[in-house]
C-alpha cells in the first residue's frame, strides 16, 4: 500500500480507539454560555432522545472520580496559624492548622482534619499490564482529593471494551454520608477558565457571585440543604450531599501565570452537617481563605518599562493565533495603534471580492487574571457600493494561554461564501 | 424533526434540547478527532469540549444548516490546535497504540501496519498531525485543508509534502529492520 493509502486507513476516524468519557455530553451542556432563542421552535420528534439524555444526567452524576497515585495528599509537618486571621466570621475557638501543598493549591486546614488524595483504582485485569498513566486514559479524572472531617467513599465502574473496538471510560462516583458535625472539602477539576469568567462566555447564574481566591477572580455560591449548586444556568442536573445541611462551591479558573501548561480549574465543593454549622462554615471559609495557587500567582509588573514589554509580548501572542503564518490578522499593527490599509480576507478568513480599505486597530489592557486582554477591531467607511463597518475580537491571554472571543461583528462587504465543500 | 439539518435549524435559533442531540450524535466523532491531533485523552476531551461550546456560540452565524458537519470539524480541529497553542506546543503527549491495550485483529490483516503508520503520524507536529488528518482522516481537498487550519494553499502543499515525505523515509527504514 502507498503512504497514503495507509494514512487514510491508519486516520480514519472509525479505527481510532477512544470513547469521550462517561458523562461527556452531560459536562458540555453544563458548559455552554446562555444564548436567547431566536425564535420559539418546538422539537417534539426528539421529545424522545432528550428524554434519554436526562436520564442519562440523572444516572450519571458528572462528578467523576479520579485515578491517583494513592497515599496522602501532599501535607507539612508544620503545623501553620498564619492564615486563621483572613476569616471575615473567625471560629469561636481558633483551631490548630495544617499546611497542605496538594493538586496545584496550597492552604491551610484544621489538623483535626484529614486530607486524602482520590483512591486509587483496583483497575481490570486487561489493564494491569499498562503503566499507571496508561490505565488513567481509561478513566475520567475529576476529583482529585478530600480534605475534612470525613472522606467519601468512591465507586468506580470498569472500563468496557466493546464490540466496536473502542472502550467505554470507567466512571467513579462520591458517595456522600455526612455524620453530625462533619464537614468535608471536595477537590476537582472546574470548569469555568479565567477567559471565560472574564468574557462572560460563560454565563454566571443568578446563585453566584463572584470573590477572589488566591488573587485571582472565582465564583461563589452557597445553598441550604444537601443539594450541590451546579452553579449553571444551562445545566440542570444536581448532585446531593447526603446528609448535609448546607454545601457550597467555589470555581476557580487556576492560575496561568507560572505554569508549563494550561492551568488546572478547579471546583471546591463543601458539604457541612450540624450542629453548629455556623462554625464549620466559619472553618471552610478559612481554608479558602487561606488557599494559594502552587506555583503562586505573578502579578503583572508595576514597572512601567516591563508593563510595556509585556503588553508588546501579549500584542504578538494574540496576533500568532493560532498559527505564526496566518495571512487573517496580517492587517493588524505590531504595537498599539491603529493602520490603514487593504484586505482581500477577513480576519475570520473569509475571502473577498475585491479588496476592502480598512483601519485596522490593536489595543492591550492588563486584566483580573493577571494577563493581558488584546482587542482588535477592523473598521471600513462607507461608499458606494457598501456601508461602513464595524469588526471587533477580544483575545484574553495570560500568561501561558489564552482565548479568542470573536466580538459582534458586522458581516464585512465583498465576502464570498464560504467553499462549497469542506468535508 | 427527522434529521440532522433540522436538529442544526432549531439549535442555531437557541433550542438547547436540539443541541445536546447534537452533542450526543456528534461527540464520539470529535472526540476522536481531536485525539487524533492531540494523541491525549484527557487533552481530547477539553478540545472537543470547547469545540461544542463554540459551536453553540457560534452556529447563529451558519446560514446554511446543511454545512454543519464540515463547519462543525473545522471548528473542533481548530479548538484542538488552538489547546496546543495555549499549552506552548510542548504538552507531553502520549502514544496512541498506549490507548489500545490489545488490538483485535480485523478482516484486513493491517493491524500491525496500522499501528505502525498511527505511531508515526504521532512522532509528527501536532500542526502536520491535523494536516494529515483533515487531508487523509477527512478526505478533505487541500484548498479546504488549508481554509480549516487558516494557511496558504502553498504552505499547506509544502507542509503535505515535507510530511509525506518524512513518512515514507521512516516507514522504509521499519520495514527494512
Amino acid at each position: 500500500m502507498d503512504v497514503e493509502s495507509l494514512l487514510r486507513d491508519a486516520l480514519d476516524l472509525k479505527r481510532i480507539p477512544g470513547e469521550p468519557g462517561f458523562g461527556f455530553e452531560q459536562w458540555v451542556m453544563r458548559s455552554l454560555p446562555d444564548r436567547p432563542r431566536r425564535r420559539s421552535r418546538l422539537v417534539p420528534a426528539f421529545a424522545g432522545l432528550a428524554a434519554v439524555l436526562a436520564i442519562a444526567v440523572v444516572a450519571a452524576p458528572w462528578y467523576l472520580g479520579g485515578l491517583s497515585k494513592g497515599g496522602p495528599a501532599g501535607v507539612s509537618a508544620s503545623p501553620s496559624a498564619s492564615s486563621a486571621t483572613a476569616v471575615a466570621t473567625p471560629t469561636p475557638t481558633p483551631a490548630i492548622l495544617t499546611h497542605a501543598r496538594s493538586w496545584g493549591l496550597e492552604f491551610d486546614y484544621p489538623a483535626a482534619w484529614r486530607l486524602n488524595d482520590a483512591p486509587p483504582i483496583v483497575v481490570p485485569t486487561a489493564l494491569q499490564g499498562f503503566s499507571p498513566a496508561a490505565q488513567s486514559n481509561y478513566y475520567v479524572r475529576r476529583v482529585f482529593g478530600y480534605a475534612g472531617t470525613a472522606t467519601p467513599e468512591t465507586v468506580c465502574s470498569d472500563p468496557v471494551h466493546q464490540k466496536s473496538g473502542a472502550w467505554s471510560l470507567g466512571v467513579c462516583s462520591s458517595v456522600w454520608s455526612l455524620a453530625p458535625g462533619d464537614v468535608v472539602l471536595r477537590f476537582q477539576k472546574g470548569e469555568a477558565s479565567g477567559m471565560a469568567m472574564m468574557s462572560g462566555s460563560l454565563s454566571r447564574p443568578p446563585s453566584v457571585t463572584t470573590t477572589t481566591v488566591g488573587g485571582l477572580p472565582a465564583w461563589f455560591s452557597r445553598s441550604s440543604g444537601s443539594v450541590i449548586d451546579p452553579q449553571s444556568s444551562v445545566f440542570r442536573d444536581t448532585e446531593t450531599a447526603t446528609g448535609a445541611d448546607e454545601t457550597m462551591v467555589w470555581q476557580l479558573p487556576g492560575n496561568g501565570t507560572n505554569l508549563p501548561s494550561t492551568p488546572t480549574l478547579f471546583r471546591i465543593v463543601a458539604a457541612l452537617r450540624g450542629p453548629n454549622v455556623q462554625a464549620l462554615e466559619a472553618e471552610v471559609q478559612a481554608v479558602v481563605a487561606s488557599m494559594k495557587y502552587d506555583p503562586a500567582v505573578i502579578p503583572l509588573p508595576s514597572d512601567p518599562a516591563a508593563r510595556t514589554t509585556q503588553s508588546l509580548q501579549a500584542l504578538t501572542r494574540a496576533l500568532g493565533y493560532p498559527f505564526a503564518d496566518s495571512r487573517t490578522l496580517d492587517c493588524f499593527p505590531r504595537v498599539p495603534g491603529s493602520r490603514d490599509t487593504t484586505v482581500t480576507f477577513t480576519p475570520s478568513e473569509r475571502t473577498l471580492s475585491k479588496p476592502l480599505p480598512v483601519t485596522c486597530s490593536a489595543a492591550t489592557d492588563p486584566n483580573s487574571m493577571e494577563g493581558w486582554t488584546v482587542t482588535l477591531t477592523v473598521t471600513w467607511q462607507a461608499a458606494s457600493d457598501r456601508h461602513a463597518g464595524l469588526w471587533t475580537a477580544q483575545v484574553y491571554l495570560d500568561q501561558q494561554g489564552g482565548s479568542f472571543i470573536p466580538g459582534d461583528s458586522a458581516e464585512f462587504p465583498y465576502e464570498l461564501p464560504l467553499a462549497p465543500q469542506l468535508g | 424533526m427527522e434529521n440532522k439539518r433540522d436538529l442544526v435549524t432549531a439549535a442555531r435559533d437557541g433550542d438547547r434540547d436540539a443541541f445536546a442531540q447534537l452533542v450526543g450524535l456528534e461527540s464520539r466523532d470529535a472526540y476522536r478527532l481531536a485525539l487524533s491531533i492531540l494523541r491525549n485523552p484527557h487533552d481530547a476531551e477539553d478540545a472537543a469540549q470547547e469545540a461544542f461550546v463554540r459551536a453553540w456560540r457560534e452556529l447563529p452565524a451558519l446560514r446554511d444548516a446543511d454545512r454543519w458537519l464540515p463547519w462543525f470539524r473545522r471548528v473542533t480541529v481548530n479548538s484542538a490546535l488552538e489547546l496546543n497553542w495555549r499549552r506552548g506546543n510542548g504538552h507531553a503527549t502520549i502514544a496512541l497504540g498506549e490507548l489500545e491495550p490489545k488490538p483485535l485483529p480485523d478482516e484486513t490483516g493491517h493491524v500491525a501496519t496500522r499501528d505502525q503508520v498511527q505511531r508515526l503520524v504521532g512522532c509528527l507536529s501536532q500542526e502536520d498531525r491535523a494536516l494529515l488528518v483533515l487531508r487523509f482522516g477527512l478526505d478533505l481537498e487541500l484548498p479546504d485543508v488549508a481554509a480549516a487550519l487558516r494557511i496558504p494553499l502553498g504552505t499547506a502543499k509544502s507542509r503535505l509534502h515535507r510530511a509525506l515525505a518524512r513518512l515514507r523515509t521512516q516507514l522504509e527504514a521499519t520495514d527494512g529492520r
